[in-house]
């Protein structure tokens, strides 16, 4: 296990060793100013006298993104079983779904902040918004596509629909939202930060902005970092539990 | 226990099913078979209340169940386990749907059909005949009493199915379940069954109905009596005409 680890990551792992590298040498050679970029000694001096500092900030962001992925998740799960139950309800809605799933919800930023100020409830729809969408079509895709087989033999046995629900259209599509869950994860720390940009105390965002408009690039770069961190540490979470809900899956069968 | 009474179907402009009617008796065991195409999973449907018959009726134990839902108990062609369940957790479905589960007996019937050691694996972890098994054990367990089982072993190697056979024909005369067993294999049907209804196609109408005399508990050498050869050679008189 740990051997095979170590066997798939080494390459990997050994081109980002040697893209810092190049990067390091690079701007050393060249001398680039530290506001264009930054070597990546820099940043890690940076990252080292600041991070107290951007303590809160991180905290902030992560309450913010977690809290709109928890919304999100609910709602998305929500409207994604209304519209699989309800055939009618589906067909009339199911369309501007997939196109408001295409549409760049940052540019709904403004309005929001019209309507509601610079609080937490605007980035909140937000982020709310940005994860529903993945969520809510992987499930219904999810829910659509149970085995015919097994549907009709959960007929023949006489489930009604609730039963045929929850013991076999929702386990049925769990690998399908865990796929949306995944996506979402990440989507709701970039909206996260984005809707910061507009406006807040506190936040990656709000430090981005900052340290960009004073032209310290390394902050910026360390910011961006730990938005990377977070967003990866994100996906492994729902990696970690997918695995757990998942262990019956034959292996390979998904990927 | 059961009876159809005239029971005819069409599918559009097509004729499938055309005035069937048939008997199952308490604790029998009774095969249909008829070349693929011929309906018979279609009686199956409306057996299960899943499809509306243009005439006639069905009774279970007196009772007119057609068009009505939940009164039988199903093993279809593919095993059709769920994948996310245990074993266990699998042939407590029937259960399930009805409302009480009884671990125990599951446990018991689980261990008596040579299942024991799979208990807690996943479907996945299983051979194609295994998962029959569940799958029959799975019906059996299901609080009905009349069992549909749809060329439930058409999808195994030879060897296997007549393992499966001897199985099947060793876990059920103990249960005394009764079943409706659909087949297109003649040795499997006269093998099995008590009664074997022969179907005629386009649209099926029943063309004849043997009562299988062989004495149980069967065993292999049954299949290669002199006996059991003349019934076969008299079955497939019946289907050539
Ligand atoms: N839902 C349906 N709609 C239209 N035709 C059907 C439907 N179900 C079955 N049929 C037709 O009815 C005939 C009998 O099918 P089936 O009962 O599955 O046969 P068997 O189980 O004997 O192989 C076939 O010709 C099939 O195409
Ligand atoms: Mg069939």
């Amino acid at each position: 296990m740990k051997t095979s680890l170590l066997k798939k990551t080494w390459r990997p792992f050994l081109a980002i060793l040697l893209f810092i590298g190049i990067w390091e040498v690079a701007t050393r050679l060249f001398s680039i100013e530290e506001w264009l970029l930054p070597a990546p000694s820099d940043i890690v001096v940076e990252a080292k006298s600041v991070i107290p500092t951007f303590l809160p900030h991180l905290q902030s962001t992560v309450t913010l993104s977690v809290s709109g992925f928890l919304i999100g998740t609910t709602v998305g799960l929500g409207v994604a079983t209304i519209l699989h139950l309800m055939p009618r309800v589906r067909e009339t809605f199911f369309p501007f779904i997939i196109i408001s799933q295409n549409m760049p919800i940052i540019v709904l930023a403004p309005l929001l902040v019209i309507w509601f100020g610079f609080n937490a409830l605007p980035k909140l729809i937000i982020i709310t918004l940005a994860c529903f969408f993945p969520i809510a079509v992987s499930a219904l895709g999810g829910f659509t596509q149970t085995n015919r087989e097994l549907v009709h033999y959960m007929k023949m046995m006489g489930a009604n629909k609730a039963q045929l629900f929850w013991k076999l259209e929702l386990p049925h599509a769990v690998p399908s939202i865990f796929s949306g869950l995944k996506i979402a994860g990440t989507y709701s720390v970039m909206a996260a930060v984005v809707s910061e940009w507009l406006g807040a105390q506190k936040g990656i965002g709000v430090f981005m902005t900052l340290a960009a408009s004073s032209y310290r690039t390394s902050r910026v770069f360390v910011a961006i970092i730990v938005a990377m961190i977070i967003s990866l540490a994100f996906y492994g979470l729902i990696l970690l539990l997918e695995k757990f809900f998942i262990r019956w899956q034959q292996k390979g069968e998904n990927n | 226990m059961l009876e159809l009474r005239h029971v005819s179907k069409s599918f559009g402009q097509k004729q499938v099913l055309q005035k069937i009617s048939l008997h199952v008796a308490n604790g029998e065991f009774v095969s249909v078979i008829g070349p693929s195409g011929s309906g018979k999973s279609t009686m199956f449907s409306l057996i299960g209340g899943l499809l509306e018959p243009d005439a006639g009726e069905i009774y279970l134990s007196g009772e007119n169940i057609t068009n009505k839902r939940g009164f039988i108990s199903y093993m279809p062609q593919q095993a059709s386990l769920f994948p996310w369940r245990t074993i266990m957790e699998n042939v407590l479905v029937g259960q399930e749907l009805q409302g009480k589960k009884d671990y125990e007996r599951a446990k018991t019937m689980l261990e008596r059909a040579g299942l024991g050691d799979v208990i807690h694996a996943y479907p996945h972890e299983l051979s194609g005949g295994m998962k029959q098994r569940v799958a029959f054990i799975r019906a059996l367990l299901s609080p009905q009493s009349l069992m549909l089982l749809d060329e439930p072993f058409s999808a195994l190697d030879e060897f296997t199915r007549t393992d499966m056979q001897k199985w099947l024909l060793s876990i059920w005369e103990d249960d005394e379940q009764s079943i409706l067993f659909i087949t297109h294999n003649i040795d499997e049907a006269l093998f099995l069954s008590d009664k074997i209804i022969i179907l005629s196609v386009n649209p099926a109408e029943i063309k004849e109905v043997i009562e299988v005399p062989f004495k149980r508990p069967r065993d292999e050498e049954l299949l290669l009596s002199e006996e059991f050869l003349q019934w076969k050679r008299r079955i497939m008189e019946v289907i050539q005409f």
